[in-house]
């Protein structure tokens, strides 16, 4: 039976050994049963592999739908590698499922391998077997769990890509998490990316900020910043961090130290070429699992003056002025789905040097709290 | 008198598989047989006698050939079909050196013959180890087998297959015991990867279309990779692969004839004599390797345990049949120029290995990146260049790299590509095995897709200037892959050193 999401005809999963995969692959293409069904003709969809890790106790809800949406945007051939915490079995099975585009006869392959704890190391092998050549690939670290930065068979899949993806939304121990992405990094030889999707939700907020303080605007106020404030949900931690990670960088602060006040507050202070900084992450007990406020304070003429940036309903950031004569004003925030992240996320696959910087900051900021 | 016909078409005759049922015959030949019969190539007068050692009557090679059309042929087994294809088969059990056996398929030929359908000609296909084929080619002759290639109505041909010979000298040794029975005109030395349809379609793509030829040379292309990728170990044959090893096994042959193809110059005519002549050229202008050459630009290496396909493997010294000391080469990478005036400095880089991360055989063409202006400013993240990949097998076809722009209010570029596959393109059915190809060329008597003596010779040459370096420095141990993988780091750093990469197939 055939379920449809956003148009597009999802044949279900069946079963494949593995030794005869690659020839079920080349057979959907010459015998696209789907598209003859419809009476149309397929057209391969290729812009990217996607390799998808996922278990399903610490992944999406709804990884399905989500990836249909994904190669909907950004066509892809979809290889998920789901870990079946339960199995003990070494032997990996395949499954072949297929996308079929209504109204653009675009047609998808999925192949999703499963396994057992004691079955990953097999991954590898199979998955190299996979990959359409000439195609950027992404890996899409799609679970809860902190990277496994270093384990082989994820070492060897996460070679495979140029791009890992994850969403430290998920995390459950920022610090655990930043630790992890940085120290892959730091294995890559320099020829891999990785993107937090969180970094990409942050886009709007980094566009305000940097246009509600720009010099021409409040003329000196981002050289003489004493004070940061920012109010996330929760699992917003990793990205309050990236925020400040961005701004400390750009700005050429110096961080000199870090602690946990309050239980729910995390207090870092910051060294500018015009005095102290202090950040301060605060985290609500209720509330979107996003950024939720920002305040942003500076010294001017001896006066305190701030901009509060503010997400008041998810839909918009309002800034507001004191100690300024400047109206408030507000920018749209984009809802953007998990699928369409990822799709957009596929296409940037040469890697945002900024994020990188800004995550630098981050795992400081992280290792800052140790001391 | 000329016939009605004036293309080349097949003629009727008898085709002698020497090793007839053997794992060639049985994979290859006999399923080929059977898609020329059922796609109605095969000339009206055709008869096969099956000549080997293995005790059988006709029953049983029809048997055993039915068999083996149900489990490797493309197209599905069809019993009326069959019933009709059979009647062709015949067996004549044979010792290679014995010249009864010979006398024996003397009087089967004469019965056969004396139907009238075949005309009399003759094709002998040597489906067994090169060590038979001077044996085969004199026994026939003293049995009185052998047409003259001048002077008679009938023909005789005979089909070789690789490797002629394990160098230079022993491929000129079997050359001239074929040449003392056959005309170098009734020879036909196959590599079956000249029947691929990809391959023929190098000559097309590049002379057929006006886009590519005015880009084939140093000014346009950066350089060249030619991969033979097997996922295979060496399975039942280790006593041939522990002598041979991949430079000899792929490389002198398969990879050698694909560089031709993409390196020669634009024939002047579909001769075959031409076409063999211009690939020749190609063979004479590599650039020959020095001892020192080979240390720098030839790696070699031997699969370790490992995975394929989810699959654990062993190594290639815990192969059954191979000596657990063994310094046999699995994988071979290498780097090479052709030194003429249009492919001065492009560097041709050939690997081949057994146990790698895939099947798959590919020819890719890297053209020369765009100026650093525009939007190819940003040196730490430059354009993807252009890339014609031809791929051999599987899924023959032919891919383009371009950069396009992302749609969106920002320019940014993405690399797409632009597909042709054959199995898609012109249906599953529509690609003949390569094997079917190169035995209708034989009955027509079209010998441009196969080798020359001196190609052959020429590549042994070449390909001896490796062996004798290594000979000279034999290592106690060579550099290992994981089995599932691409190859050894040292295969890396051979190409990477010049700033380039091998391509993720």
């Amino acid at each position: 039976m055939s379920s449809e999401v956003h148009h597009y005809i999802s044949h279900p999963p069946r079963p494949v050994p593995l030794e005869a995969l690659e020839d079920e692959l080349i057979k959907l293409w010459r015998h696209p049963e789907q598209a003859q069904e419809l009476g149309t003709h397929a057209v391969r969809a290729c812009m990217a592999n996607l390799i998808v890790f996922y278990s399903p106790a610490h992944g999406p809800a709804d990884l399905d739908k989500t990836l249909i949406e994904t190669v909907q945007r950004h066509p892809s051939r979809l290889i998920i590698l789901q870990e079946e915490a339960d199995s003990g079995s070494i032997h990996p099975e395949a499954l072949v499922s297929t996308h079929l585009d209504q109204s653009h006869q675009v047609f998808c392959e999925q192949i999703t391998l499963r396994a057992g704890q004691n079955g990953l190391e097999r991954f590898p092998s199979l998955v190299t077997g996979l990959l359409l050549e000439d195609l950027p690939t992404s890996l899409w670290w799609a679970s809860s769990k902190p990277l496994p930065h270093s384990q082989i068979w994820f070492l060897e899949t996460s070679r495979l890509a140029s791009q890992l993806i994850y969403d430290s939304f998920t995390w459950q121990d920022a610090r655990q998490g930043i630790r992890a992405v940085t120290q892959w990094l730091s294995s890559t030889e320099g020829d891999q990316t990785a993107a937090d999707l969180a970094w990409r939700r942050l886009k709007p907020w980094r566009r305000v900020i940097a246009q509600a303080l720009d010099p021409a605007l409040v003329p000196s106020a981002l050289e003489s910043i004493v004070r940061v404030s920012i109010k996330h949900g929760p699992h917003a931690l990793p990205q309050a961090w990236l925020l400040a990670g961005w701004m400390a960088h750009l700005l050429g602060w110096q961080l000199k130290s870090g602690k946990v006040a309050l239980g729910v507050e995390i207090v870092w202070q910051f060294e500018s070429k015009t005095g102290s900084v202090s950040v301060a992450c605060c985290r609500l007990t209720e509330g979107e699992y996003a950024l939720l406020e920002t305040a942003i304070a500076w010294q001017r003429g001896g006066r305190t003056c701030q901009a509060r940036f503010r997400a008041d309903d998810s839909t918009r950031i309002t800034v507001d002025y004191e100690g300024v004569e400047l109206k408030p004003r507000s920018v749209v925030l984009p809802q953007r789905t998990l699928g369409a992240l990822v799709a957009r996320q596929l296409s940037d696959f040469s890697g945002d040097p900024l994020f990188e910087q800004a995550l630098g900051v981050a795992r400081e900021m992280a290792d800052a709290l140790e001391q | 008198m000329a016939g009605l016909e004036k293309a080349l078409v097949p003629q009727p005759c008898t085709l002698i598989i020497f090793g007839g049922s053997g794992d060639l015959s049985r994979r290859k030949l006999l399923p080929a047989l059977y898609n020329l019969a059922l796609d109605g190539h095969l000339p009206a007068g055709f008869e096969v006698i099956g000549f080997a050692r293995s005790e059988m009557d006709d029953a049983k090679y029809r048997s055993f050939a039915c068999e083996a059309v149900q489990k490797f042929s493309r197209r599905p087994y069809d019993a009326a079909h069959w019933a009709e294809f059979e009647r062709a088969l015949h067996y004549q059990t044979a010792s290679f050196d014995d010249p009864k056996s010979y006398q024996a398929l003397k009087s089967r030929l004469d019965e056969i013959e004396a139907r009238g359908a075949t005309l009399g000609n003759r094709i002998f296909y040597l489906a067994i180890p090169p060590s038979f084929i001077g044996l085969c080619a004199r026994q026939l002759k003293e049995a009185g087998l052998v047409h003259p290639a001048k002077g008679a109505e009938q023909f005789s041909r005979i089909i070789v297959e690789k490797p002629l010979g394990h160098d230079l000298e022993s491929a000129r040794k079997i050359n001239d015991e074929l040449a003392h029975v056959f005309d170098e005109s009734q020879i036909y030395r196959i590599d079956h990867y000249l029947g691929k349809e990809t391959v023929q379609n190098i000559l097309v793509m590049r002379f057929g279309n006006s886009i590519f030829e005015p880009l084939w040379d140093e000014k346009h292309i950066d350089h060249v990779q030619i991969t033979v990728a097997e996922e295979e170990g060496v399975g039942t044959r280790a006593g041939y692969y522990e002598e041979a090893g991949a430079l000899r096994d792929i490389v002198q042959n398969h990879i050698l004839q694909l560089l031709c193809m993409v390196a020669m110059e634009p024939p002047y005519v579909m001769d075959p004599e031409v076409i063999r002549s211009h690939k020749l050229e190609v063979l004479r202008c590599l650039r020959p390797f020095t001892p020192q050459d080979v240390e720098r630009y030839v790696v070699r290496a031997q699969y370790s345990a490992g995975f394929c396909r989810g699959l654990p493997v062993v190594g290639y010294r815990q192969e059954k049949g191979v000596k657990i000391d063994s310094t046999t080469e699995t994988y071979v990478a290498l780097r090479t120029f052709v030194d003429n005036w249009r492919w001065a400095g492009v560097p041709f880089y050939l690997r081949t290995g057994k146990r790698m991360a895939k099947r798959a055989t590919e020819i890719t063409v890297q053209f020369k990146n765009v100026p650093r202006v525009l939007f190819n400013v940003d040196a730490t993240n430059p354009l993807e260049p252009n890339v014609l990949a031809i791929r051999i097998q599987p899924d023959e076809g032919i891919s383009l790299r371009i950069s396009a722009k992302l749609p969106g209010a920002r320019v940014r570029i993405y690399p797409v590509k632009m597909d042709f596959r054959y199995g898609t393109t012109f249906g599953a059915d529509a690609t003949p095995e390569a094997y079917e190809r190169l035995i209708l060329d034989v009955m027509a008597g079209d010998p441009t897709l196969f080798m020359r003596r001196d190609e052959v010779e020429a590549a042994w040459q070449w390909i001896d200037l490796v062996q004798e370096a290594w000979q000279q420095k034999a290592p106690e141990r060579l550099p290992e892959y994981a089995a599932g993988t691409w190859g050894p780091p040292e295969a890396d750093r051979l190409i990477e050193s010049d700033g380039r990469r091998w391509r993720t197939l």
